[in-house]
């Protein structure tokens, strides 16, 4: 079921404004639409411009292989949530609460919520547009995430693997790098409860 | 979110076992018992599916398989 959590602003790059968006909790078709009839045929087309998945990075879209709409209903115990934004998808996330815990101390070892995919739309994508469109679209999503956790009182804790594209973009926001993952093959980053606290404040 | 309130029976031993837990895990009873359903379903959906769980040890990486009854 598609819950309206919130409603929230994104800037448009084009029109230099600030442009009403939607956060739900929950995919519908809509989004799955949006994904598969917006959204893959521009990641395939650029991912094609590149001969391997490290040099997709190039143009942000190391993402083109995810199905999210498999993805979406393969384990009931995903959590998903969506931006709209001029009635189209232009973001989405999954998270799981149930099967990762925090590596960090003080709270190594307890639960958190651990984000399994999180995109913004191609079109809003530096590296994938020479004129990306929407910004903040990662960062609602985030506060989203966080916001989330804390309610199912996870506080704060937050974890996920980042594609190497996206890598520089955790730092800044309060993610520790933990390093790399041999399973995953690609950086664990995590978010402690006092860095949750900090960048909701 | 929409929520729904029910009460939950439990032996003596169980609720302590729901205190320890909940003491543990650092989040109320509630919340433990939300993240204990997801965790069963998480589970029970890799077995319907039939995936196997495992729990290794960290330092010999013997491994035991996870039964849900």
């Amino acid at each position: 079921m598609k819950t309206l959590l919130g409603e929230v602003v994104l800037f448009n790059r084009w029109t230099d404004r600030f442009d009403p968006a939607a956060v739900y909790q929950g995919l519908d078709s809509t989004n799955f639409r949006d994904f598969e009839n917006l959204w893959k045929p521009e990641l395939d087309r650029r991912a094609a411009e590149f001969g391997t998945w490290a040099e997709a990075a190039e143009g942000n879209t190391q993402d083109a292989h995810w199905d999210w709409v498999g993805k979406a209903k393969s384990e009931a115990s995903y959590e998903a949530f969506a931006v709209e934004c001029g009635g189209v998808t232009q973001g989405l996330m999954l998270i799981d609460l149930a099967l990762h815990h925090a590596r960090l101390p003080p709270h190594k070892g307890l639960d958190l919520c651990y984000i399994e995919l999180v995109a913004s739309a191609p079109w809003n994508r530096r590296g994938f547009s020479d004129n990306p469109k929407y910004k903040g679209t990662g960062r609602v999503l985030l506060a989203t995430a966080l916001s989330f956790g804390i309610d199912q009182e996870l506080k704060g804790r937050t974890g996920l693997h980042s594609l190497p594209e996206s890598e520089t973009w955790y730092g800044p926001l309060g993610f520790t790098n933990c390093g790399y993952d041999e399973g995953k093959q690609l950086q664990y980053f995590e978010m402690t409860e006092a860095a949750a606290a900090s960048f909701l404040a | 979110m929409d929520r729904r309130q029910m009460t939950l029976i439990l032996s003596d031993k169980e609720m302590e076992l729901l205190d320890d837990l909940s003491d543990r895990r650092g989040m109320s009873k509630t919340a433990l018992v939300r993240q204990a359903l997801r965790l069963y379903q998480s589970v029970t959906e890799r077995i319907e599916k039939g995936e196997k769980v495992f729990v290794e040890h960290p330092a010999t990486k013997d491994k035991a398989e996870l039964m849900v009854l």
